[in-house]
């Protein structure tokens, strides 16, 4: 549809033509804020029907130069404020059109995605889809990575990292989740370019940790312009197969050029802080929790960003190279980056325009080390396990082990536009052909130093694991779109095609038993370990078609269609088709709605994607090499179904956005439907052939919920103007397994898995047995609990002998939240800027395997708290202690007596207490994860105010400094006992675990200064 | 302008067109799979040698639920052979006792485990026997370990499962190639008609010579197969014909059958119970035979100060023959062939012992040899009452371990230790039982023999044998508890 888009982050690519040689006059004037009377710098201005137009500078005025005479309409705009427009007339002389904007607390002006090749203002879109300002957020604060602007801010989106480590894979839950089947991860793009995000590590598969490393760690967030969040179906089947757990489209900053003048523009930013432990931890943590609060250490931040931007009438440039440092809260654990981006437009005239966007990065990272979930921090959370045996005192232990991971990334594209047609019949026809690169190395170094020292319980015979990764995605995206009107009606076609060719190459190997501590590389291992080598290639295309009406401007509908293929191997289906179907209505456009209500939109959209089954699930078995003391040998290593087809994910939304004086909200309802839900299905052991699950099209899974945003303004003009800003999200999301097709329910998790896809359960259920109590011997049953002096031994009549297993396995609770949200607010008055962002979680569980570690030790426990390793009975005692002393579990210096009488209330409630306290019992280390959280808090002052009076620092503009600081403040649940419930260690994985906490890194406290300028 | 619906028309006329255009021709066009392969390019001859090493592959490695030397090891566990927890401990792997949720996963992979061998070995010959095979060399070595290995795990499934707790429904189930095909399922089978299956491919692997020399076969396949078909004649209480195939099968001195190990792929019970990480510790009585007759093995010990409790003759650290560093510890010791070797640590509340009889890395692990052949025949004689021969058969044992002959007497009159591991049966059959404890440790046999001799060491609430996996009942509708 020709839609009469006003705003004015796209308007700047559109600002410039030649000039007009009979162009004389100019237009000035100032454009502030009309809730303060303070100037917007930067402010957009345009003449409309033309490409003349500027930006105001730091008091708000604009000037545009030479437009020739005649009659215009001029509108201003500026990010978060409404536009407005006056009508000037040029003849012969300059004219002045001055701008006052009002607050848009909904942003409905703002362009967002909708499609792979649609676009529309907030203010008519059929979809929800929400817009994060990253470039506003990353002035006011340091973003190590992307998921830390995303975190708490997308209502209907549960953020999870599996570690506090930098450049830890994260995991988003879009409102109810989709299927079964694949990782349960959005699609990224960035400006346009698909990005590969699995999880990789690096390593040998028997010690590979979960944990691996974003590939959008490699993204500099002070690049990001903004982020576009689809969350569901709905909104993303024009994305095709894969859009099932929404999309996430990432634009970064181009250059601003201007129609004449020079408008170039340099920045830096310098950020110096640290991260730390976010808070002490106690004996509820761990027993060793003094060991553990000595492991953690200050680490340094430094960042220094600069970048350039600019432009001339055809040409605009974006130029930035940045330079993070960022060591973690642990000992030798870093990451060192280098990004360079350049971002170049070149429209040569009013039919075509080129846009190129390169960005390389380079990192260098040591990592935490391997075992055990983050490596050496998961052992020293055992520091109390004579097992382990190690001296976390000796500084040797936390250098034997290194990790390191280099890693080069690059992302680059180029979308070439034509518009052939200046007018008549075929004016409204466009082209648009983009094709980009994202190719990453990641080269993974694991070494264990040869050592005879007791330092993990055990000499150590030395290891080394080399592994190399390279991922290549390259997208080539078109689509041809005609735009038309008849009458009030305006209506807009389009087809085009997405398509996505990924590789992925890799080697590894390992060898163990060094023959000197002196040499390190892997020649000097005298046993060959595994070695491997892996490649892979996908290929999938989608061709759609869009068509939009819109009646008035204010009745909106479209239908969409996209056919789907993919690279199935042996056989299978190969593609499938998604429709979608959306509406809305300016309600407030028809002069029914009460004059407090400013704006009111309605609308419905009904949309489905899938999911692919994987590459080889259609074959009916496959065989590895597999070498052995025989030799190499064909294994059965894979069992497929020639059946297969993708999993259907259907969604239906309906939500509005209204406005009423200083506030706004943005609801919306959906519901979610997953058809023929892949579920893995395992043959009978009894075949022989279980060394996979074969893929069946039998699941389905219901999901519903509502996501709000409540936006609220105040100000004045007291105090040379003032204004608060404050934001209020919330959500609640539900979903049910409502079919498995007869298979056994899918547990995942270490141990025997906490976690399931199960029938009449919602997804990443904790469905497990539970401990009801002890169990009282009769004079003949002998002792089941091996650590008992007795074991094995019939017990007299009345004492304990066992626990009590359920009947049958129990819910506990949903490891995903049902409700989250965030709170945020940023008050603007007499040059500073405050802003803060709080967000909570609540009503999901989490396995806390530390506190199971916690208990269990404390029946070897001989240390004490730690703090001697001579000390043989310490002050860290907790009930578990007490309650094995009571029934004469030893001693364990707790100090109780052991209770005789077995008929006594005592001996009874003891014997209850101990066996609910039971670790082996998962349900006993299940606990509610809920959080609130202070995210983020930040102060700045513009000092600017009083430099561009001084004549050596005239030049400088936006000279602020600031304070920044994330992960400040935390009040978890009662009942939980770990460090951090939002990190997860199976966090990444898109089976059914998603809810663990095993040696894994809290988030660190961060805290910034910053100072930044612009020439 | 056009008319709406003209342009409408056309866009959609266009869309169609694409869609009917073929994508398809370019998303197939990707690199082949070079890890993998499918099935059906697997069925000619010279992929047999290829699918035989994936057989003993699967069958000779051992790590975590793969593997025969695995499930050596897990039986050893489960039955009276080994403690759990004596030394190390890992909290998610509490009990490996008998009281056993049915869902645990540990079973239902250990399950897995035998039927996936087996499944490699039978896939072969069913390969195999659909094919003219020209190299008769690989034909015979195909043939012969297909049947051994096929055979060799059916008589482990009938050793060491059963379907119900009380011990009455020794047996397992077993779903054919051919029923896969047919989308069925097997059906539970007793311990004597899955041993029958056994001996049904031990006899067939009589018919041909692997004629190779890969380690633990060493020139004796037939004697193998034999000692083979003697173990399960023995288990089914067929004595007569247990002493026929044991009469053929290995001879004094000759070869173990064994699963070959080296520096890459280790010895499953040195790693997993033997000095180097002791999950399962030996029951201590195997110390205390030890401490009862000096000859039977030497207890290294590893503890750092002198302690009463040890049993170790050579005290801490084994003043440098015994350190414990060394891993040829044991060379040079003064009886070489000695039977059980011990290795002395801190346990959690007592001092530990761990099996050395695997004491390195790379040490091969014997499945069935010549020693057990001659306590078959032992046994077989003193339940005729032949007590001389059967003391002839014992002795050839003990001697050969440096041990002492016994005389007549001392087997009649055979009085078993609080902790021997014949329980309280005194006499020639108390004897023999020891014995068998002794010799035979950690080859898979004990929880048989103690179902044979009434020796189960648990409660009455506990399962006799591993339970078949709720994995396999509720989905197999061929099988129920009963």
């Amino acid at each position: 549809m020709k839609m009469k888009v006003k705003s004015f982050s796209l308007c700047f690519f559109f600002l410039f033509s030649v000039n007009n040689l009979f162009a004389q006059s100019k237009i000035s004037g100032t454009v502030i804020d009309g809730l303060t009377n303070n100037p917007l710098p930067g402010a957009n201005v345009f003449v409309e029907g033309t490409n003349y137009g500027t930006a105001a500078d730091a008091d708000g005025n604009y000037v545009i130069s030479k437009v020739p005479d005649g009659s215009y309409t001029v509108t201003a705009g500026y990010i978060g404020y409404k536009s407005s427009s006056s009508d000037v007339s040029i003849s012969g002389g300059d004219s002045n059109a001055d701008f006052t904007l009002d607050v848009d607390p909904l942003r409905s002006e703002e362009v967002v995605v909708t499609g792979a090749a649609s676009r529309t203002t907030k203010a008519t879109s059929e979809i929800a889809v929400q817009r994060i300002s990253a470039a506003e957020l990353t002035e006011k604060n340091n973003y190590s990575s992307v998921d830390n602007i995303l975190a708490g801010r997308v209502a209907g989106v549960s953020l999870t990292k599996a570690s506090g480590n930098a450049g830890s894979q994260f995991r988003m839950q879009m409102r109810s989740g989709g299927g079964l089947n694949g990782d349960g991860q959005p699609v990224f793009f960035i400006d346009g370019v698909k990005i590969e995000n699995s999880n990789w590590r690096g390593g040998i598969a028997s010690d590979a940790p979960d944990i691996g490393i974003t590939a959008l760690a490699s993204l500099n967030p002070e690049d990001i312009e903004n982020i576009e969040v689809i969350k569901g179906p709905a909104g993303a089947s024009s994305y095709g197969t894969g859009g099932s757990n929404g999309v996430v489209v990432i634009t970064t900053k181009r250059g601003k050029g201007a129609s004449s003048g020079n408008n170039w523009r340099m920045n830096y930013k310098g950020t110096f802080g640290y991260n730390d432990q976010d808070r002490e931890y106690g004996e509820q943590e761990f027993r060793s929790y003094k060991w553990v609060n000595d492991y953690f250490q200050p680490g340094q931040i430094s960042k220094h960003s600069v970048s350039v931007s600019g432009g001339t009438e055809t040409t605009n440039l974006y130029f930035s190279l940045d330079r993070p440092y960022e060591e973690m809260h642990t000992p030798n654990n870093w990451i060192d980056q280098q990004n360079m981006r350049a971002n170049l437009d070149f429209r040569p005239n009013d039919k075509i325009s080129i846009m190129a966007s390169t960005a390389y990065n380079t990192a260098e990272m040591q990592l935490p080390g391997r075992y055990r979930a983050d490596g050496v921090f998961g052992i020293v959370t055992y520091a109390a396990n004579p097992w382990v045996m190690m001296d976390p005192t000796n500084e040797r232990y936390f250098d034997y082990q290194t990790e390191f991971s280099y890693i080069n990334s690059f992302v680059g594209s180029v979308t070439s536009e034509l518009t052939p047609f200046a007018s008549g019949p075929l004016a409204g026809l466009s082209a648009r052909l983009t094709y980009g690169l994202n190719d990453r190395d990641n080269r993974n170094i694991y070494t264990a130093q040869v050592t005879n020292e007791d330092l993990t319980g055990e000499a150590d015979e030395g290891e080394k694991i080399l592994s190399q990764r390279n991922s290549q995605v390259s997208t080539m995206n078109w689509d041809v779109k005609y735009d038309y009107s008849l009458g009030g009606v305006s209506a807009s076609s389009v087809v085009g095609s997405q398509s996505f060719d990924e590789r992925s190459r890799g080697f590894g190997a390992q060898r163990s038993q060094f023959v000197t501590d002196q040499i390190t590389t892997i020649s000097a291992g005298a046993v060959d370990g595994e070695t491997y080598d892996f490649m892979s290639h996908f290929r999938s295309a989608g061709l759609f078609t869009e068509h939009s009406v819109s009646l008035n401007e204010t009745f909106f509908g479209s239908f969409m269609l996209r056919k789907d293929y993919a690279s199935v191997l042996g056989g299978g289906e190969t593609d499938i088709t998604y429709p979608r179907f959306s509406a809305a209505a300016r309600l407030d456009r028809l002069g029914i709605i009460p004059a407090p209500i400013s704006f009111l939109k309605v609308r419905a959209a009904y949309g489905e994607t899938g999911i692919l089954p994987g590459r080889t699930d259609a074959i009916p078995t496959l065989w590895s090499a597999v070498n052995s003391q025989y030799g190499v040998g064909a294994r059965l290593t894979d069992i497929g179904n020639p059946e297969i087809k993708p999993e259907r994910i259907s969604e239906f939304e309906i939500g509005f956005e209204t406005e009423v004086a200083n506030f706004a909200w943005d609801f919306t309802y959906y519901t979610q439907n997953a058809e023929e839900s892949i579920v893995d299905r395992m043959s009978v052991g009894s075949s022989g052939m279980t060394q996979s699950p074969g893929k069946f099209n039998v699941g389905k899974i219901e999901g519903s919920g509502w996501e709000s945003q409540l936006f609220a303004y105040f100000g004045g003009k007291e105090f040379g103007g003032w204004k608060l800003d404050l934001t209020l999200t919330n959500s609640y999301t539900e979903n049910n397994v409502a079919s498995m097709g007869g298979a056994d329910p899918i547990y995942g998790g270490p141990g025997g898995g906490k976690q399931a896809f199960a029938e009449g359960y919602a997804k990443h259920s904790f469905i497990n047995d539970i401990n009801v109590g002890a169990k009282f011997s009769d004079g003949t049953n002998t002792m089941e609990n091996d650590l008992h002096p007795l074991y094995g031994e019939v017990m007299p009549a009345g004492a304990y002998y066992g626990d009590q297993t359920s009947d049958g396995k129990v819910f506990l609770g949903i490891g995903t939240p049902d409700k989250t949200g965030s709170f945020g607010f940023n008050l603007n008055m007499l040059g500073f800027d405050f802003s803060g962002l709080f967000n909570w979680k609540s009503g999901h569980v989490l396995y806390n395997e530390a506190r199971v570690d916690m208990i269990w030790w404390a029946l070897d426990m001989q240390d004490g708290d730690g703090s001697d390793p001579n000390d043989v009975c310490g002050t860290n005692v907790i009930r578990y202690d007490e309650l094995a002393e009571m029934l004469g579990f030893g001693n364990h210096c707790a100090g109780k007596q052991e209770i005789t009488d077995y008929s006594s209330q005592a001996y009874i409630d003891a014997a209850n207490e101990y066996s609910r306290t039971n670790p082996f019992f998962d349900a006993n280390s299940i606990q509610p994860g809920d959080f609130i959280k202070l995210r983020e808090l930040s102060l700045s002052y513009d000092v600017s105010r009083f430099t561009k009076s001084l004549p050596v620092l005239s030049d400088l503009d936006g000279l602020t400094v600031g304070v920044s600081g994330t992960n400040l403040w935390a009040k978890y649940h009662e009942d939980f006992t770990g460090v951090d419930p939002e990190i997860n260690s199976m966090g990444y994985h898109g089976g059914p675990q998603n809810m663990m906490q095993a040696g894994t890194l809290p988030t660190p406290k961060s805290v910034n200064m910053f100072f930044k300028f612009s020439i | 302008m056009r008319n709406i619906t003209t342009v409408f028309s056309t866009s959609i006329f266009i869309t169609a067109i694409l869609l009917f255009t073929s994508c398809e021709d370019w998303v197939s066009d990707v690199d082949p799979l070079s890890d993998q392969v499918e099935d059906g390019d697997l069925t000619s001859e010279e992929y047999l040698d290829f699918l035989l090493k994936g057989v003993l592959g699967n069958m000779g490695s051992g790590s975590e639920f793969t593997g025969l030397p695995h499930i050596i090891w897990r039986v050893a566990g489960f039955s009276d052979e080994f403690i759990h927890g004596e030394v190390d401990f890992a909290p998610d792997h509490s009990n490996f006792v008998q009281d056993i949720p049915m869902d645990l996963n540990f079973v239902a992979n250990d399950w897995d485990n035998y039927h996936q061998i087996r499944f490699h070995a039978d896939d072969l010959l069913n390969r195999a026997s659909g094919m003219t095979i020209s190299n008769d060399a690989l034909k015979q070595r195909v043939h012969w370990w297909g049947n051994v290995v096929g055979g060799l795990m059916r008589m482990y499934l009938a050793d060491h499962w059963g379907l119900s707790q009380d011990g009455q429904n020794p047996g397992a189930v077993i779903t054919t190639i051919d029923q896969i095909d047919n989308g069925q399922t097997g059906s539970f089978q007793t311990s004597a008609e899955i041993r029958a299956l056994a001996r049904e491919m031990f006899t067939a692997a009589l018919s041909y010579d692997p004629g190779d020399t890969y380690a633990g076969v060493n020139g004796n396949a037939t004697e193998i197969v034999w000692s083979l078909i003697a173990r399960t004649y023995l288990f089914d209480g067929n004595y007569s014909q247990a002493k026929s195939a044991a009469e053929k099968g290995l001879q004094q001195g000759h070869d173990p059958f064994q699963l070959a190990h080296s520096q890459a792929f280790t010895n499953y019970m040195w790693y997993e119970a033997g000095r180097n990480n002791v999950l399962f510790s030996a029951n201590t009585r195997f110390a205390d035979y030890v401490v009862a007759d000096r000859l039977e093995g030497e207890i290294i010990s590893n503890l750092t100060e002198a302690n009463s409790e040890s049993k170790s003759l050579r005290g801490p650290e084994g003043d440098g023959l015994g350190h414990k560093s060394q891993e040829n510890v044991r060379d040079g010791l003064d009886n070489p062939n000695e039977r059980l070797p011990l290795w002395e640590l801190e346990g959690d509340a007592n001092l530990a012992y761990c099996q050395d009889v695997y004491d390195g890395r790379s040490d091969h692990l014997d499945l069935i040899d010549w020693r057990e052949m001659e306590l078959i025949l032992a046994e077989v004689a003193i339940r005729d009452g032949n007590n001389a021969t059967g003391l002839t058969h014992i002795n050839n044992v003990r001697t050969s371990h440096g041990l002492t002959a016994l005389t007549v007497d001392q087997l009649t009159g055979f009085t078993p230790s609080a902790t021997s591991g014949a329980g309280t049966t005194t006499g020639a059959l108390g004897l023999l039982i020891e014995e068998r404890d002794k010799t035979l440790w950690m080859k898979g046999v004990r929880l048989v023999d103690q179902k044979r001799f009434d020796l189960w060491h648990l409660g009455s609430n506990t399962w006799p044998y591993i339970p078949i996996p709720d994995s396999e009942i509720l989905n197999n509708p061929n099988v129920s508890r009963p």
